[in-house]
């Protein structure tokens, strides 16, 4: 009723100052639900995309009985004519094979478990931009087999730089210990610690000529054009090649699957605190709005308004009250996060911390329009929750006893 | 035969009647016809304003019952009743009854907006109150830019909007200067008057007393008095239970 809409708006300027605080609280907590949200969306999102670069890559293919350990006995059978057949697919924006082995690495001054991830320097960069990664000296030379690429706290920890030799050793499918001395040729750094401590990178025909079995390889690793075509790609692979086992990384790091899913019920817990703030304030200011309008209400009552449009006049209070502080809300918000988005926000200062887990030191906050309206959704209950309150107790108003206050 | 537009049977209003039991009215029994233009009077506490809640729905006897135009008010309950008087019962009260975000014609097409009165009839009845409460010129006017003389002519007029079958006016006069108040009830005369509506008034005040046909006197709950003006010596306890 428009009559109804016009008392609702009008009332709420009655107390002008009390109107804008409140929409300033519904502006404000918006903004920083929508930034937040935002911001551990694009946490999250880059967490993901570092671990897809330089990790696991969107999918992976290896032998059936392929375990975490590296077994150096499961590999690809005719590898290079699958490679040849992937490349093929249209999907497919790069494809590199590796052989993937647990081993030692030594120097002088230590030593320390490590995968050796034995690569095709070339197609390695395409995949995972591994030469991009390098903070000093060179990437793998194609026509230097003898070479390394370690990490910086790698080689902090064993004491080495570049042009210093590393003496790498693994156990081979016979069980005998094979070893190379190789010359470290670059550093490099993600931002994922643990990841950093225990890979390091070899050419894979070098493994193939110190294990002297011929060009194996136990790994192969899959970029995609787009992070959209995943399972349907994972799906035609597993169809195309029965024999292998094809995962995509979710099934290879299911930590960041629940990654992603706890993140989005933080996400949600943060809005939920917000709101809930939110909600009270409301309540609070609606309550007093209804005390101070005992009488007028009882007044309403008295002559005519039932109950149900008293109900309906707070409720469109309350919500115009919301309305008008959720654009400029989602608009500050979204103004921020686009800021940002350009910009990133620099966590450098707790790289430490952050890198440990393997996330980005600089995180570029991202929100889609479906989280957009996931926070509506929300703020939409929220503020029909925190009207339902003030309406009910407006209800048990006893219209005798009000027009007397 | 009479045309009782209010009928009290025997009734009383006990307030806290588990605790300390306060008896607001004690077994009044009184009608009022159409047309009249009665004045309930009394000290302080004698139940006026209990009287006239309870005529007006706004509250419930302890026992007894009200009719109005037959109708049972303590049968009709929730919204039922809050329909009843929106159609039936025309409230004017002491002050500040006018919602104070609407202007003086807002204030007065409220109601018929709430009986879902057309909006061309609607136009034509609010003008024609605002008229007859000479205050056209105030049309746009809210509450605050009016005096409170304006505000309760404003509030006969939405009393009068939905063409209920009586008015109740509960201290009408309380807060306004002797030219307003004269004004407001030559107004409230001239529609009794002229269209036969009733008026039951609740009030102190002299000038109303003066204007009025018939005076009941409530003293502690209790009717001790019911005087018709054409007949000012009939002490008509008859009508008296």
């Amino acid at each position: 009723m428009f009559i109804l809409l016009k008392i609702a708006w009008r009332n709420i300027w009655r107390n002008p100052r009390r109107s804008w605080v409140l929409v300033w609280a519904v502006t404000f907590g918006l903004w920083m639900g929508v930034f937040l949200t935002a911001f551990y969306n694009g946490l999250i999102e880059q967490r993901i995309a570092l671990a897809i670069n330089t990790e696991s890559s969107h999918i992976q293919m290896h032998h059936p009985l392929f375990k975490p350990d590296y077994e150096i006995k499961h590999v690809l059978p005719e590898f290079a004519s699958i490679l040849q057949s992937l490349n093929e697919i249209s999907r497919i924006q790069s494809v590199t094979s590796r052989m993937v082995i647990a081993g030692l690495a030594a120097s002088a001054n230590g030593s320390t478990g490590v995968v050796i991830q034995g690569v095709s320097p070339e197609s390695e960069h395409r995949v995972t931009k591994l030469c991009q990664k390098l903070t000093s000296g060179v990437c793998l030379q194609e026509g230097n087999l003898h070479s390394v690429m370690i990490s910086e706290s790698l080689a902090k920890k064993l004491k080495l730089k570049t042009g210093r030799k590393l003496v790498i050793s693994f156990t081979d499918v016979n069980g005998e210990i094979n070893s190379a001395a190789l010359k470290i040729s670059g550093l490099y750094q993600t931002n994922n610690g643990p990841y950093d401590d225990t890979n390091i990178f070899v050419h894979a025909s070098m493994l193939d000529t110190l294990r002297n079995i011929g060009a194996k390889r136990n790994e192969i690793a899959i970029l995609l054009q787009s992070s959209e075509d995943l399972n349907q790609t994972a799906a035609i692979l597993k169809k195309k090649y029965p024999g292998l086992k094809t995962e995509t990384w979710k099934e290879i790091s299911p930590e960041l699957g629940l990654t992603v899913s706890v993140g989005d019920q933080m996400v949600f817990i943060f809005m939920g605190i917000i709101l809930l703030a939110l909600v009270f304030g409301i309540i609070n200011t609606m309550m007093m709005a209804m005390l101070e309008r005992t009488r007028e209400i009882g007044i309403l009552m008295a002559i005519g308004m039932n109950k149900i449009r008293l109900f309906f006049m707070i409720v469109l209070e309350t919500s115009m009250l919301v309305a008008l502080g959720a654009p400029p809300g989602i608009l500050l918000g979204l103004s921020t996060v686009a800021f940002f988005a350009r910009k990133g926000i620099d966590l450098s200062a707790y790289t430490g911390l952050y890198s440990n887990f393997g996330y980005a030191s600089t995180v570029y906050p991202h929100i889609s329009g479906e989280k957009v309206v996931q926070v509506l959704f929300m703020l939409v209950a929220a503020s029909l929750i925190s009207s339902v309150f003030p309406a009910w107790r407006s209800l048990r108003t006893q219209p005798a006893v009000a027009i007397k206050k | 035969m009479e045309d009782i537009v209010i009928d009290v049977h025997q009734m009383s209003r006990t307030y806290n009647p588990d605790k300390v039991p306060v008896v607001a009215l004690n077994n009044v029994h009184l009608h009022i016809e159409r047309g009249e233009f009665t004045v309930v009077k009394g000290p302080s506490g004698s139940g006026k304003t209990t009287l006239l809640n309870l005529i007006g729905g706004l509250d419930t006897p302890t026992s007894g019952e009200v009719l109005i135009h037959g109708v049972n008010l303590t049968s009709l309950k929730g919204n039922k009743l809050v329909d009843f008087r929106l159609h039936n019962i025309g409230f004017v009260f002491q002050a500040y009854n006018l919602i104070p975000v609407l202007t003086a014609y807002e204030n007065i097409e409220f109601i018929l907006l709430l009986q879902g009165v057309p909006q061309e009839i609607r136009r034509k009845r609010v003008l024609e109150l605002l008229e007859q409460v000479q205050l056209t010129d105030k049309a746009d006017a809210r509450p605050e830019e009016m005096s409170g003389g304006q505000q309760q002519r404003v509030a006969v007029a939405r009393a009068l909007a939905p063409k209920p079958q009586f008015i109740l006016a509960d201290e009408p006069t309380a807060n306004l200067d002797t030219r307003s108040a004269d004004n407001l009830l030559d107004i409230m005369e001239k529609l009794n008057r002229d269209e036969k509506m009733t008026f039951l008034f609740s009030t102190h005040d002299p000038r109303v007393m003066q204007r009025a046909r018939r005076v009941i006197t409530l003293e502690d709950g209790q009717i001790v008095s019911d005087t018709s003006r054409e007949d000012t010596t009939h002490d008509s306890k008859a009508r008296i239970t």
